[in-house]
């Protein structure tokens, strides 16, 4: 119920949407092959809902271990960048370059290498979520204040103690700004790889829709992927506001004139 | 306790340390006072062994401690508490670093100054001069016996600032230990310390050693007494030369 008082704005806005796409639809008397209409699509999601659910659970298992394997690249690879210097020098062209590579062009070449099962596809998956976590991660573990840095090096800190205990905590923040944007970027990266040869997944039943000319099917698929994108995404948050809640950032390290000491 | 000995510390071309030689005793608190930038920051750094001195050496009980850190615990100018940690972890701090932890000890001493209800509160929920005393408690209970305090108070207002004096010699008479501190205040090195070294612009040398004339035991009061005002205008003068 919270929720739906929260977000009340952006529902409400949503559905009003989709009333003028539908009435829309109706006036212009367009066909379904060219345009279905909400109510179509929405029917035909809950009629052939069983026959969806094994799509799926595949899409949502591809999306999980993808991301989880990125983020535990990303991870390691943002820490390694700034804990290695020399590993920063040669690392980082790699890992720019590793994003320009176009991800339709990398698919067939990982599918040569490693065949159609579930490796290729985590492996595409992996790439699109690792970079937006690491980025984030570097950029939060250099922002340390440079006062704690130096407080913790005049108490006697050894390197490892200040990683563990001023730096990583601090780059708590910017990591999970990284982990949303990897969210977002998880379901696409499954369904993308799943056109690429796959058994089952929204991806294929997407691919037989489109070639079946079932434009109410694509639409389908279109709307599972988003409401299963806002799930990660939203996954992403609640883990957030449980480890992150109590960062409250402080103005720059000021004492205030408070006058009970 | 600590011994300095012809310390002198260069940035490339520029000078910024001169000859230092000080010490400070068992048990007693030492005011390091100077203009600002004169060096006294840089001074406390090459105590705290973050920066290698140029020439000199630096003693704490008869050890070579020339560029090595842990050897003092340190009180910042900010308080440099961790948001992310309650008041208890935060005192807890610089206990972790040196690899003694005492949680009941740390509890103990927050309840004796009056903050026991703030044990599990955040940073960002009390005020100033509640963080200032917390980041001295971090210091005073971390194991090292020579405290070094980068001009402590001087982010806080005059009346704050004046409570937590008093405060921090009560803090001094429980737990002995000894105190190094710099400052720009006259008041508050003389408030505050047994001795103060007076530091002269850049390079810093050490233009006097001051012992303080005044009882161990101090109040408030000792700021109105003329021998107060006279010792003032006779440091003043000093760094006025």
């Amino acid at each position: 119920m919270n929720i739906l008082k929260k977000y009340r704005i952006t529902i409400g806005f949503l559905i009003a949407l989709l009333i003028i796409v539908e009435i829309a639809v109706r006036v212009l008397d367009l066909p379904i092959w060219l345009f279905p209409s909400p109510s179509v699509v929405i029917s035909e999601l809950f009629q052939t809902f069983d026959e969806l659910l094994p799509h799926i659970l595949a899409t949502v298992k591809l999306t999980f271990i993808g991301l989880i394997a990125g983020s535990l690249l990303g991870f390691i690879v943002g820490i390694l960048l700034h804990l290695l210097p020399i590993v920063h020098k040669i690392g980082y062209p790699l890992i720019l370059i590793s994003q320009n590579i176009p991800t339709i062009v990398l698919a067939p070449l990982l599918i040569i290498w490693f065949g159609f099962g579930l490796m290729p596809k985590v492996v595409i998956i992996g790439l699109v979520c690792f970079f937006p976590i690491a980025i984030a991660l570097l950029d939060g573990l250099r922002q340390t204040t440079p006062e704690l840095r130096q407080y913790f090096q005049m108490a006697g800190a050894t390197k490892w103690q200040q990683f563990w205990k001023l730096e990583l905590p601090f780059a708590m923040p910017a990591l999970f700004s990284g982990l949303k944007i990897a969210a977002t970027y998880s379901v696409m990266g499954a369904v993308i790889t799943e056109w690429l040869g796959a058994k089952q997944g929204l991806g294929v039943y997407m691919t037989f829709a489109q070639s079946a000319f079932r434009t109410d099917r694509v639409f389908v698929a279109i709307t599972l992927i988003v409401v299963l994108s806002l799930c990660v995404f939203g996954i992403i948050r609640l883990i957030e506001e449980r480890f992150v809640h109590s960062y409250k950032k402080e103005e720059p390290q000021h004492a205030n004139n408070s006058s009970t000491p | 306790m600590l011994t300095i000995q012809a310390l002198h510390k260069q940035f490339q071309q520029q000078e910024v340390l001169q000859g230092i030689d000080l010490h400070v005793q068992d048990g007693e608190i030492v005011a390091l006072l100077g203009p600002s930038g004169s060096g006294k920051s840089t001074l406390l750094q090459c105590v705290g062994g973050i920066l290698p001195p140029t020439s000199g050496q630096i003693f704490i009980d008869d050890t070579l401690i020339n560029g090595e850190s842990g050897h003092i615990s340190y009180m910042p100018q900010h308080h440099c508490l961790l948001p992310w940690r309650t008041v208890l972890q935060n005192v807890l701090l610089a206990q972790e670093l040196s690899g003694t932890i005492n949680k009941e000890e740390a509890a103990e001493w927050i309840e004796r100054i009056g903050l026991g209800d703030y044990l599990h509160a955040y940073p960002h929920e009390i005020s100033g001069g509640m963080k200032q005393r917390i980041s001295f408690l971090r210091a005073l209970l971390s194991p090292q016996s020579l405290l070094c305090l980068d001009e402590p108070f001087s982010a806080l207002d005059e009346i704050t600032r004046h409570k937590m004096h008093i405060w921090l010699l009560d803090m001094w008479k429980k737990r002995q230990k000894s105190i190094l501190f710099i400052t720009h205040q006259i008041d508050e090195a003389l408030f505050l310390a047994n001795r103060i070294y007076v530091l002269s612009d850049r390079p810093a040398i050490i233009k006097a050693e001051i012992q303080v004339p005044f009882p161990k035991e101090r109040t408030k009061e000792l700021l109105e007494t003329e021998e107060f005002f006279q010792a003032r205008t006779q440091l003043l003068n000093l760094l006025m030369e």
